[in-house]
C-alpha cells in the first residue's frame, strides 16, 4: 500500500526546520556579537597597558648619566652604579640646591623609585641615597 | 439526510443523493454503501494493523480508477475490510454544504447498523437493509414500505470505527496549504542564506589573530590582566611618591623646625622632625593629610611620622 506524507507533517517539518535555522542563526549571533565585544575589551586592555608602559619605561641610562656628570652636582661628592638592575646615586654631601635640582629633574622622568634616604648632615648639607628601577 | 437529535453533535446518515444540508453545529456523518466497497475476509494475522496490509490486494481488480483509503475492522473471526476514496468523499461532503471543520467523526453505516431490524431511508429512492450481516442499499420498491423508518432512533452511541480522511486527501489539502508552505519554504530560503553569511562570519571572526599579538603583548587575557594590575599599582605609587616629596618640600617649617631624615621604601615614608613641639607636629599631620587626602595613611608618634602610600 502506498502511504503519503500527511501535508500538516509537511508544514510541521519545514516549522521545525524553520526554528532551526533561526535558532543556530541567533545562536552564531551572539557569539559574534561576544567574540567582537571580547576584541573590543581584549584591545582596550592593550592600549591602556601600552599607555602605561609608555608611563612607566625604564629611564635612559645615557640621560642619568649625563644629568649627574652636569657640574651642578660638584663638591657633592657623588657616585652613581648600577647593582642588581637598580641604579644607585649616593651622595654624601649635598647641598639645597643640588638636592633640589635632583629631585626636580628625577621626579619629573617617567622613572620608578625604589628607595629614597635623605639625612640631615648639618645645616647646609644632607646625604642623598636613590635607588631606581631600571 | 436523517438527523437525530438526542446528542450534543448531530448525526447524518449521508449517501451520494442527499440533498444540500444545513449544517450549524457539528456533525458526525455515517457513510451509506454508495461510498465505500466492502468485502469479508478471514485471514491468519491476529491484529486489525497487520490485516490491513493486505487491503489493497483484496481489492484488486474491484476498485474503479484513483486513490483509495482502507480500513478494518474484526468481526469475531473475519475482518471486514472497507475502501473508500477519501478525496470524493470530501469532494462530495463538500458539494453539500458541510466544511471539514464541521465534522466531528466520519463513520461507515456498516459498522453503524450491525443490528438494524427494519429497513431505513437513505434517500427519496433507496433504503438500507441488512441481509446476513451486511449492509445493503436497496431500491424501495424491493421492501415493504411500511416497515421502513424514517428516523435512526435505535442509534444511541456510535462505533469506534472511525475513518480518516487524511490520508489520501494530501492533494486536497497540499492546495489548501500552498501558500503557507511557500510562505515557510520562503523563510526557509531566507534564513538559510543568513546562516550562511554569518556562518562566514564568524569563521572570519574566529581567525583573525589575537589583538594582544598586534600589540606585542602576552597571548592570554590572565596574563595581560595581571600586567595591567602590576603597571597600574606601580603608576598610582609612584604619583603617591612624587606627590609626598614635593609635599614635604613645600611644608611650611619655620627656620627652627627641621626635617632630620626622610626615608622611602615599600610604599613607606619615614620623616624624622628635629622639634619638640607636638602641637606643631599634629598641625603638621593636619596639613599632609589635606593635600594628601586619601592616597596615604598618616601616624605620628613624638617626632616621627610615618606616611604609608595606600
Amino acid at each position: 500500500m502506498m502511504r503519503t506524507i500527511h501535508p500538516l507533517y509537511v508544514l510541521a517539518f519545514m516549522f521545525v526546520l524553520l526554528m532551526t535555522l533561526i535558532w543556530q542563526n541567533n545562536k552564531i549571533e551572539a557569539s559574534i556579537a561576544y567574540t567582537q565585544q571580547e576584541r573590543a575589551e581584549a584591545r582596550s586592555m592593550a592600549k591602556r597597558i601600552v599607555e602605561l608602559k609608555k608611563v612607566m619605561k625604564s629611564p635612559q641610562r645615557n640621560q642619568l648619566d649625563n644629568f649627574l656628570k652636569s657640574s651642578v652636582f660638584g663638591g657633592s661628592d657623588l657616585s652613581f652604579r648600577v647593582k642588581n638592575g637598580r641604579y644607585i646615586i649616593n651622595s654624601k654631601r649635598m647641598n639645597s640646591r643640588q638636592l633640589e635640582s635632583i629631585l626636580n629633574r628625577i621626579l619629573n622622568m617617567s622613572v620608578k623609585v625604589a628607595q629614597l634616604k635623605i639625612d640631615r648632615q648639618d645645616d647646609r648639607y644632607v646625604s642623598f641615597y636613590m635607588e631606581i628601577v631600571l | 439526510m436523517t438527523k437525530l437529535f438526542n446528542r450534543s453533535s448531530v448525526i447524518g446518515l449521508i449517501d451520494k443523493y442527499t440533498a444540500k444540508v444545513n449544517v450549524k453545529d457539528r456533525i458526525d456523518i455515517i457513510l451509506t454503501p454508495s461510498y465505500y466497497w466492502v468485502k469479508r475476509a478471514v485471514l491468519e494475522v491476529p491484529f486489525t494493523f497487520q490485516a490491513l496490509k493486505y487491503a489493497p490486494s483484496i481489492f484488486e481488480g474491484i476498485l474503479p480508477e484513483g486513490h483509495f483509503s482502507y480500513s478494518v475492522v474484526k468481526v469475531k473471526k473475519e475482518y471486514l475490510f472497507f475502501a473508500y476514496n477519501a478525496d470524493e468523499i470530501i469532494k462530495s461532503l463538500k458539494d453539500k454544504g458541510i466544511e471539514a471543520s464541521q465534522i466531528s467523526g466520519v463513520y461507515l453505516a456498516q459498522n453503524e447498523f450491525k443490528h438494524l431490524s427494519s429497513p431505513i431511508a437513505c434517500n427519496e429512492k433507496d433504503v438500507l437493509v441488512l441481509h446476513q450481516n451486511t449492509l445493503l442499499q436497496v431500491p424501495k420498491s424491493l421492501v415493504d414500505e411500511s416497515t421502513i423508518k424514517r428516523s435512526m432512533d435505535e442509534i444511541k452511541t456510535l462505533s469506534r470505527n472511525k475513518i480518516t480522511l487524511y490520508k489520501s486527501s494530501v492533494t486536497h489539502s497540499l492546495k489548501e496549504l500552498t501558500p503557507l508552505m511557500y510562505a515557510l519554504g520562503a523563510f526557509i530560503v531566507l534564513y538559510a542564506a543568513q546562516l550562511f553569511f554569518t556562518y562566514h562570519e564568524h569563521a572570519k571572526i574566529s581567525a583573525l589573530p589575537s589583538v594582544f599579538k598586534e600589540y606585542k603583548l602576552p597571548q592570554t587575557l590572565m596574563q595581560n590582566n595581571s600586567i595591567e594590575k602590576r603597571l597600574r599599582s606601580d603608576f598610582t605609587a609612584q604619583k603617591s611618591f612624587r606627590k609626598i616629596v614635593f609635599t614635604i618640600l613645600q611644608l611650611p617649617l619655620s627656620q627652627r623646625e627641621k626635617i632630620s631624615t626622610v626615608r622611602y621604601e615599600k610604599n613607606t615614608f619615614k620623616i624624622i622632625f628635629d622639634m619638640q613641639d607636638y602641637a606643631r607636629l599634629r598641625d603638621i599631620e593636619l596639613n599632609f593629610k589635606k593635600s594628601l587626602g586619601k592616597l596615604v595613611k598618616v601616624d605620628i608618634d613624638k617626632n616621627i611620622m610615618t606616611v604609608k602610600i595606600k
